[in-house]
């Protein structure tokens, strides 16, 4: 019975306990978007890119005093064993280079993008087959001798507020592609400036940009006040450098201008990293020609083409900038922000988040307090089942004792209790017993230990020399020695009745 | 009813299960002849010891063997020398016969079980082929007279059983006995590798009681090694600190054996290529009766630490009980084996007691 009460208070406990968080959870459930935007506030980590060759290739969320190059190759995993050891720094949309050594001492600065080139671009460099001036089209993958990679890893800068590293297919790798799939509008007035690998730097308008062709390391500078970062895909995550692994953040929330270190944007304003916006899951085909390709598509761990998770609000954002408007309108921080937005929608778009949210909490506390009660009522049962007397049969207790025994055994825990064998007190067997004993001693042999001898001995043996003694003294008596083939020493003389025999006989005659 | 019996070259030994505990039988394998007379008889009854009657002799069997030693100054001799059956003795098989019967209450249905420990890697029990191992032959066929259905296993293995089923029991199990070391891989319970070394404890005692200066003398005058006190010498000394020339003698006769048992284990192992698939490093358990002696475990831990095995091994330890550690071992064997139809007999007995 003690049991029984005890497993439905305990059932009682745990539904009160579950209800009391779920109404905890309900009465949180407004301050989760506040909670988010104080995050977002005191995520101010300066990135670093990499692509190339090192361990980790990707933008690095630094935490405290910046690194080092050489730490900071070390914080990507290292340099890889095809790397020749030549360095890229792309820093405020230049390029410069610089080559790895123990003396090179070059602190790195917020966005930051490094690329650690290849032997093979190297050799081909050093070769005069890189790329011409006007060679886009002259991959510098293809001047080595081994298979060019499927994937081509090229930087963006300015794009959003921090690098951006992309892996796309090589059969994509031309900028209208990129393009497209960053959904970008290409206008006329537009121009990005792309650095090649080892040939500069080199504007180029859009309207080349279907004949250009992109490389490994090439980093695309983008105009900040011509992104049109509302419909930017779900950009590839950052790694954090502080945890020493590769925890990936998904940055949902955007970042504001405030954010952008000063002197290194190249443009008045950087647009924050968007969400991704959930109608936009078809790249749009910036021509006839990037459409006769067929979608393009990225990397998936790369760029994700998914819809914003946290968003279910009836009405959806014009564009992105209102949900930096919806999620940050708490920071007064992203007051700075340039204000794009509609400041009404800004205001309702919470509340109805937040009264869609609650809904859903509210759900879902009733729905887990009603199968926690199920729950608790069929443990209550089944406990009080098996408490119940045996009437099933007879058997089940014996079962349940010889499992217990059987772990016991196993276990050695089972007392061993020693009893007395017994053994009949007289019975009849037949043969003649070979009446021997199996270990003798044969100092004659000088043998260096026993030795078993499992016959009796038939051979008459030759006296030794302590018999000899015993024959000087009685003939008769080391003639029956012989006889017997006996050995036996001196301190041990040899009668003719045995001892049993003559203490028997006396025991018999001191009987009344 | 479950049982498990080892018949060693020192001892007899049985266990079975009631209740709660575990009951023991065990008594020496070893037997003393005298001349059959009237005084010895009317001695013999006085005294209540059991006895087999021959044509003109008495035949005391087991403990009673040790008495009538003292009673009648007879030398007891090994029923089971160097752990094999005495070839044409009927009286020594007659002899052991009747000690099994003492050890193994008759069985109470015929799907019960008996494991008993047998050395060597032969598992099958054969009762035609004449070639076979006699030994097994008649244990088997002794156990079958009892209503048992018999089951061998190698006392390694056993020991295996009894001390590692916490590790899943798998490990390497070194038997040592009076007359031989048995050397066993298991892995989940199944015997995969195994070997012998063909001499134990009793060689040893052989050697110590070469020291000793009297020889003992039986009634009718023959001279004989004092093998018994050659054991218990053994068993004062210890082999940490060997003080005395018979302990320094004793360290000897144990390095001696630790070595060849070492050769044996890794000629067993190696020889085994399923040792490579084993957990590794694979514990080992040691026990029986030479390994109860102090700093058994050390010596032969640091030659084991010398040699470098096909597997690594690991957690050398003596068994919990090294008396009767084997026997356990065929008790869990024998336990596991029981069939269905025994077990359900075994219910309706717990249930009518």
């Amino acid at each position: 019975m003690l049991r029984h009460a005890l497993i439905c208070r305990l059932s009682l406990v745990a539904v009160v306990l579950l209800g009391i968080s779920h109404s905890a959870i309900i009465a949180l459930a407004g301050e989760s978007k506040v909670i988010v935007s104080q995050a977002t506030q005191a995520d101010t980590q300066p990135y670093v890119a990499v692509i190339g060759q090192v361990g980790r290739p990707g933008v690095f969320e630094l935490a405290g005093p910046l690194p080092q190059l050489a730490e900071f190759l070390n914080i990507a995993g290292g340099i890889t064993p095809n790397a020749s050891g030549s360095i890229r720094l792309i820093r405020a949309g230049r390029s410069s280079q610089y080559f790895l050594s123990p003396k090179l001492s070059l602190q790195l600065i917020p966005d930051d993008l490094i690329i650690v080139e290849s032997k093979q671009f190297v050799a081909g460099r050093q070769n005069g087959n890189t790329a011409s001036a006007n060679g886009w089209h002259r991959n510098a993958d293809m001047l080595s001798a081994v298979p060019a990679p499927a994937l081509v890893q090229i930087g963006l800068i300015n794009l959003i507020s921090r690098p951006v590293i992309l892996d796309i297919p090589r059969e994509q790798s031309n900028l209208a592609q990129v393009l497209s799939l960053l959904h970008q509008p290409v206008t006329d007035k537009g121009q990005i400036t792309v650095i090649k690998p080892g040939s500069g730097v080199q504007s180029v308008s859009l309207d080349q940009a279907f004949e250009a062709t992109l490389a490994t390391g090439t980093v695309l500078v983008f105009d900040p006040a011509t992104v049109n970062s509302g419909v930017l895909p779900r950009l590839p995550k950052t790694i954090r450098a502080d945890a020493d692994s590769e925890i990936a953040i998904a940055k949902t929330s955007a970042e504001t201008s405030s954010q952008q270190k000063t002197g290194l944007a190249t443009g008045p304003t950087v647009q924050p990293e968007p969400a991704g916006n959930p109608s936009l899951l078809v790249p749009r085909a910036t021509s006839p020609d990037a459409t006769a390709s067929g979608s393009p598509s990225l990397k998936p761990e790369s760029v994700e083409f998914s819809p914003a998770p946290l968003q279910t609000a009836k009405a959806e954002p014009s564009n992105a900038n209102e949900e930096v408007a919806d999620a940050t309108s708490d920071a007064p921080d992203l007051q700075t922000l340039p204000d794009t937005t509609d400041e009404q929608s800004a205001d309702t778009e919470p509340a109805a988040a937040l009264a869609q949210t609650a809904f859903s909490t509210a759900w879902l506390v009733i729905l887990t307090t009603i199968v926690a009660c199920c729950l608790g009522i069929v443990w209550w049962s089944r406990s009080n089942r098996k408490s119940q007397p045996v009437a099933a049969g007879p058997l089940s207790e014996p079962v349940h004792r010889r499992e217990n025994s059987l772990e016991l055994l196993i276990s050695g825990k089972l007392p061993i209790v020693e009893e007395t064998l017994q053994l009949p007190y007289e019975s009849a067997i037949f043969g003649r017993p070979l009446d021997t004993s199996p270990y003798r001693t044969d100092p004659a042999q000088a043998l260096s230990g026993p030795h078993y001898v499992p016959q009796p001995i038939s051979q008459p043996v030759p006296p030794t020399t302590e018999e000899i003694v015993v024959a000087e003294n009685s003939r008769d008596e080391a003639t029956v020695v012989a006889d017997r083939k006996v050995r036996f020493d001196m301190r041990h003389p040899r009668s003719t009745a045995s001892v049993l025999d003559r203490a028997l006989a006396t025991f018999e005659g001191e009987q009344p | 009813m479950t049982i498990a019996f080892d018949p060693g070259a020192f001892a007899l030994r049985s266990l079975r299960r009631r209740g709660r505990e575990l009951v023991a039988r065990r008594c020496r394998t070893i037997a003393v002849t005298v001349a059959d007379n009237e005084a010895r008889r009317r001695w013999l009854k006085r005294s209540n010891l059991p006895h087999l009657v021959a044509e003109n002799f008495l035949v005391l069997p087991g403990d009673a063997a040790i008495e009538a030693e003292s009673l009648f100054g007879a030398l007891p001799r090994d029923l089971l020398p160097e752990g094999e059956l005495p070839k044409s003795d009927p009286v020594t098989r007659q002899v052991i016969a009747l000690l099994v019967d003492g050890m193994l209450p008759k069985a109470a249905y015929p799907e019960d079980v008996c494991c008993f420990a047998h050395p060597g890697c032969e598992k099958r029990v054969l009762h035609d082929d004449p070639t076979f191992d006699q030994r097994m032959q008649f244990f088997s066929r002794v156990i079958r007279l009892r209503g048992y259905h018999p089951l061998p296993l190698n006392p390694a293995t056993a020991l295996v059983l009894a001390e590692m089923g916490s590790a899943g029991f798998t490990g390497v199990g070194l038997a040592l006995g009076a007359s031989g070391c048995d050397v066993a891989g298991v892995h989940r319970g199944n015997q995969i590798a195994c070997g012998r070394l063909a001499w134990g404890g009793r060689r040893m005692d052989e050697q110590l009681a070469q020291r000793q200066p009297p020889l003992e003398q039986d009634s009718a005058g023959q001279g004989a090694l004092d093998v018994e006190a050659g054991r218990k010498l053994k068993e004062t000394v210890s082999l940490l600190t060997p003080e005395t020339d018979v302990g320094r003698q004793v360290v000897d006769l144990y390095e001696k054996l630790i070595a060849e048992l070492v050769g044996v284990l890794y000629t067993t192992l190696a020889l085994q290529s399923q040792i490579a698939l084993l957990p590794s490093p694979l514990p080992l358990v040691c026990g029986g009766g030479p390994a109860k002696i102090p700093g058994f475990t050390d010596l032969l831990q640091s030659k084991l630490l010398r040699e470098q095995f096909p597997v690594s091994l690991a957690g050398l330890r003596l068994a919990a009980d090294p008396e009767y550690s084997v026997v356990r071992g065929c008790l869990i064997h024998a336990t596991l084996e029981q069939s269905p139809a025994a077990i359900g007999q075994e219910r309706r007995v717990a249930e009518a007691v």
